[in-house]
């Protein structure tokens, strides 16, 4: 009996080892008050993957992480910010621009004032000198797009530039590969000429440390974590008289969907980037923690992200050349059930490839009519007419067949990608169910990309339709893009399923005409019903859902965040304009100063 | 020639060997992969509205890559550069080294995963072979036996699930992730190791419970199937201590297959323990590689390869040239059975 405890007490020695040392090493960090003070003084946002790279700070290398670092928001800045949730375009670095008559020039005027962080004047010579060394370099990231778009740009004095465009357009002022404004994602960034200047090779080049005009310097960077500290030198300090409220700001991964639910029910951090945390997740961290709340108090919570969700037609081959076809197919999709399965009833249905902004709606409730003669909601009886018409009969195991052979489409998903398979998953249940005898084949990594742009698909999906504007989208049905079958087509949602059709593409390029004409609204709605006419004909995609941008906020260190009760600013994390959401911005139609978010309690 | 060193030579070339032929298998097999490797960069680049198909820009690439060279002159050139140390750049994450990638990963697995291994081995083979010898006699602590089984067969993600929520988010003694806290810079300081050791417990005891059980397991099987060994019977009729028929006999005949599977375990952990990196979001060289053969970069691939394969392969060799020392019947079958 001696030697059995003898036994266990080996058995257990390691454990209690573990945990006298844990126990130790639990007592030994900074007094509860000064963590818990500068944890109050700092914003920790979590981002869904460790950073592959963390002495990589060039925004243009190719392998740069733009959406998970924040260097694109904290440290560098944009000459102007879109504001798609007030549709508002806010100067920044820059006061103004203005067209020539025949948009072939844009002059901009520089605000005053502007210093880089290593003190350096910021003026015309580094936006001369980015756009020169783009053209230098064709292999960085943008640069193909800007010389393509933009000449030459002109220095006129230090705070004047004169772009000049290879055609003309009047929405270059909206187009952030080619232009240094941002909606979303970094775009074209401005580098300072007096570091860049003298760098061999700027496609590897490191720049380290990153010099930028932004309100934050990067203070340190791991595999876990981008470290910033508040500059008491901003620029914007001076000139706008405001200061951004959080010291510190991470960037930092802290694990998949169930660490990041635990560390904002703990506090830990105070907001996650998209696609993080599912409905589920949300809702038990809600629980947990009432001061996590999202864009909206009640479902679907979600903030919907300007790109819609559609499945993808490959038009350039049987059987989905068939309008009808297609038409049958989108009709077999119960939308609904795709909402209440696959994202948990975090977002809702849409029959366009338009998000949900108010300033869209005059431009949807102009075509309902033609929604609504159109095949895309659930109408399984409409289905079995369009297959008749089609020549399909159903066989004697229910499924859809024509001259012997079954209607047995290709549905290619992402397979990295949770979303697309549990949308996916959806989809082929009902196909199957109204007797469409899908194969279903989900890649991923590298084959994904080469798969889907060379057309190997009958269908894909879920595909995101982006940027979301009006004219924007419409273009990206554009017969300019396409491309026959089997070569790389530009991109997913830029034709990649081969769409063309004269007549729209009148409708697109009739659309920058008058855009450029600065044409009032009626006009533009009118001809971007003559483009949906034929596109809700020849339905070259089945528009599926709205995309849901869960991104909840933490209001127990910060408050001040937007909502849709008070919606300033995109709810967003992950782009280059999140600098705005902490410090604000002067609004263009009040001229007040709008604040960003502030200290809780304050 | 002395029968261990020629016997040790033998070995050593049977390394160079596999080596040799894994590496130029690594090199060919993701360049018969379906997929243009320079995709990774152009989707990282069309993923924030950069081009995708502009040839001048992919022709660029693959000269800067050497991929418009012959594939026989890439092979050439791959045993060129690697005798130079040079593990070229990752394509996905370019212009990032991957010798710098691989290394800043490196020290965190080796360091999580070297004591982890080592402990629980050398826990897991005492507690077994006591437990197994005593059999019944070992009382309750025979207990030991179910919880190794448990542990053994829970999956490792919910266990190392359960840890988090029980030790860092319930009670939160550990913290939930990563390999040191935000904005604490490295260093040999007393605070920084302290943070280290403190954000490493509970990836290291995931592991330690699930390894610790096999190793458990294992060895009381082994010594139990031992005791009934006629020298075994034989040492017990001499009289012989009975702590000293244990390790002296048994224990030490049974270490032979234990100490290879230690081997096995030990090359394979620059292979990084990829659940571990994920659920803790511990730095590491498995989530790496995970993401290299996922995105075909051919380099990174390459790299992360050649340090599985020389390690599992040097962990063999160490184990060969171990054995006849452990074993002299393996000298004696090795160098001719004279």
């Amino acid at each position: 009996m001696v030697r059995s405890r003898g036994i266990l007490l080996v058995s257990l020695l390691l454990l209690v080892t573990m945990a006298v040392t844990s126990a130790c090493a639990a007592a030994v960090p900074a007094g509860p008050s000064a963590a818990e003070l500068e944890r109050a003084q700092t914003l920790n946002i979590a981002v869904s993957r460790p950073f592959a790279d963390p002495t990589l700070f060039n925004i243009y290398a190719p392998g740069f992480d733009r959406s998970r670092t924040g260097l694109g928001a904290m440290v560098h800045e944009y000459l102007f910010y879109l504001n798609m949730e007030t549709g508002e375009f806010v100067p920044w670095l820059a006061e103004g621009y203005e067209y020539n008559d025949d948009y072939t020039e844009i002059t901009v005027t520089l605000r005053d004032g502007v210093t880089w962080s290593d003190g350096e004047a910021f003026n015309a010579d580094d936006i001369v000198f980015t756009y020169e060394m783009l053209r230098n370099n064709p292999a960085l990231t943008w640069a193909n797009e800007a010389n393509k778009a933009v000449a030459t740009v002109e220095k006129i004095d230090d705070l004047t530039v004169k772009f000049m465009l290879t055609e003309p357009n009047p929405r270059q002022h909206l187009v952030r590969e080619t232009f240094p404004a941002v909606g979303v994602w970094s775009g074209i960034t401005i580098q300072p000429e007096h570091i860049w200047r003298g760098v061999e090779d700027p496609v590897t080049f490191k720049n380290d440390p990153p010099i930028g005009t932004g309100p934050y310097r990067l203070e340190a960077a791991t595999e876990s974590a981008f470290s910033y500290v508040r500059r008491d030198d901003w620029w914007g300090t001076e000139v706008f008289g405001v200061t951004p409220a959080p010291v510190r700001v991470n960037f930092m991964h802290v694990g998949p969907e169930t660490s990041v639910a635990l560390a904002l029910s703990a506090n830990e951090i105070d907001s996650p980037a998209i696609a993080i945390l599912s409905p589920g997740a949300f809702m038990s961290v809600k629980e947990r923690n009432p001061n996590v709340k999202a864009w909206t108090e009640e479902a679907p919570y979600a903030w919907y992200d300007p790109c819609p969700r559609a499945l993808l037609f490959q038009m350039a081959k049987p059987p989905m050349d068939d309008p009808l076809v297609r038409k049958g197919i989108s009709s077999l999709i119960d939308r609904d059930q795709i909402v209440a399965l696959a994202y948990e009833g975090a977002t809702v249905v849409t029959d366009n490839v338009w998000p949900e902004y108010s300033g869209l709606q005059p431009y949807k409730d102009a075509i309902s009519d033609i929604i609504a003669d159109s095949a895309v909601t659930f109408n399984p009886e409409a289905a079995e007419q369009y297959f008749t018409e089609a020549g399909y009969a159903k066989d004697g195991d229910g499924f859809w067949a024509k001259d012997g052979q079954r209607l047995s489409p290709l549905l290619m998903t992402n397979g990295d990608t949770p979303e697309a398979m549990k949308v996916t998953q959806v989809i082929v249940d009902q196909l199957e169910a109204g007797g469409v005898a899908v194969q279903f084949q989900p890649l991923g990594g590298a084959v994904v990309d080469a798969a889907i742009l060379a057309g190997e698909y009958d269908l894909y999906g879920p595909q995101a339709f982006c940027p979301g504007t009006i004219y924007e989208n419409m273009e990206l049905f554009h017969g300019k893009f396409f491309v026959p079958l089997g070569e790389p087509a530009p991109w997913y949602e830029r034709n990649s399923f081969r769409y063309a059709n004269p007549d729209y593409d009148a409708a697109v390029d009739a659309m920058l005409i008058a855009l450029g004409e600065n044409a009032d609204e009626a006009t533009l709605i009118d001809i971007f019903r003559q483009g949906m006419e034929v596109w809700y004909n020849d339905l070259p995609v089945a528009p599926l859902n709205q995309a849901p941008a869960l991104v909840p906020f933490n209001y127990t260190y910060w408050e001040g965040w937007p909502s849709a009760e008070n919606p300033w600013m995109m709810p967003v994390n992950w782009w280059a304009t999140m600098n705005l959401l902490l410090t604000g911005y002067e609004s263009t139609e009040t001229g007040e100063w709008i604040p960003g978010i502030h200290s809780a309690g304050q | 020639m002395n029968p261990y060193i020629r016997y040790v030579g033998e070995r050593l070339i049977l390394l160079l060997a596999t080596i040799f032929i894994s590496m130029t298998v690594v090199f060919f097999v993701p360049r018969m992969v379906p997929g243009e490797p320079m995709n990774a960069i152009f989707a990282n680049m069309a993923a924030v509205g950069g081009s995708m198909n502009a040839q001048e820009m992919i022709v660029e690439y693959r000269v800067r890559f050497g991929l418009d060279r012959p594939v026989w002159v890439q092979y050439v050139s791959f045993w060129r550069e690697l005798a130079q140390g040079n593990l070229g750049i990752s394509i996905s994450n370019f212009p990032s080294e991957v010798s710098g990638m691989l290394l800043s990963a490196l020290p965190w697995t080796i360091g999580l995963l070297t004591v982890t291994t080592v402990v629980s081995w050398v826990a897991g083979s005492v507690i077994g072979a006591v437990i197994g010898w005593r059999g019944r006699k070992a009382g309750w602590a025979r207990l030991m036996v179910p919880v190794a089984l448990v542990l053994y067969t829970t999956p490792y993600y919910i266990l190392a699930l359960i840890l988090v929520f029980v030790f860092a988010f319930h009670w939160p003694i550990f913290p939930l992730s990563g390999a040191y806290s935000v904005g604490m810079r490295p260093g040999l300081n007393t605070a920084f190791i302290v943070d280290v050791l403190r954000h490493a417990v509970l990836p290291a005891l995931s592991i330690l419970l699930v390894s610790l059980g096999w190793w458990f397991l294992s060895m009381r099987s082994l010594i139990i199937s031992l005791k009934g060994e006629d020298y075994i019977l034989n040492a017990e009729a001499m009289g012989i201590k009975e702590r000293r028929i244990l390790w002296g006999y048994a224990f030490r005949n049974a270490l032979l297959p234990q100490t290879t599977g230690l081997a096995i375990s030990l090359g394979h952990i620059v292979g990084g323990a990829l659940i571990t990196e994920v659920i803790f979001a511990y730095p590491g060289i498995g989530y790496r590689i995970y993401n290299a053969i996922k995105s075909l970069d051919y380099p990174l691939i390459q790299g992360g390869v050649l340090l599985i394969i020389i390690s599992v392969a040097l962990a063999n060799f160490l184990i060969d040239a171990a054995y006849p020392l452990i074993d002299p019947r393996i000298r004696f079958e090795g160098s001719g059975g004279s």
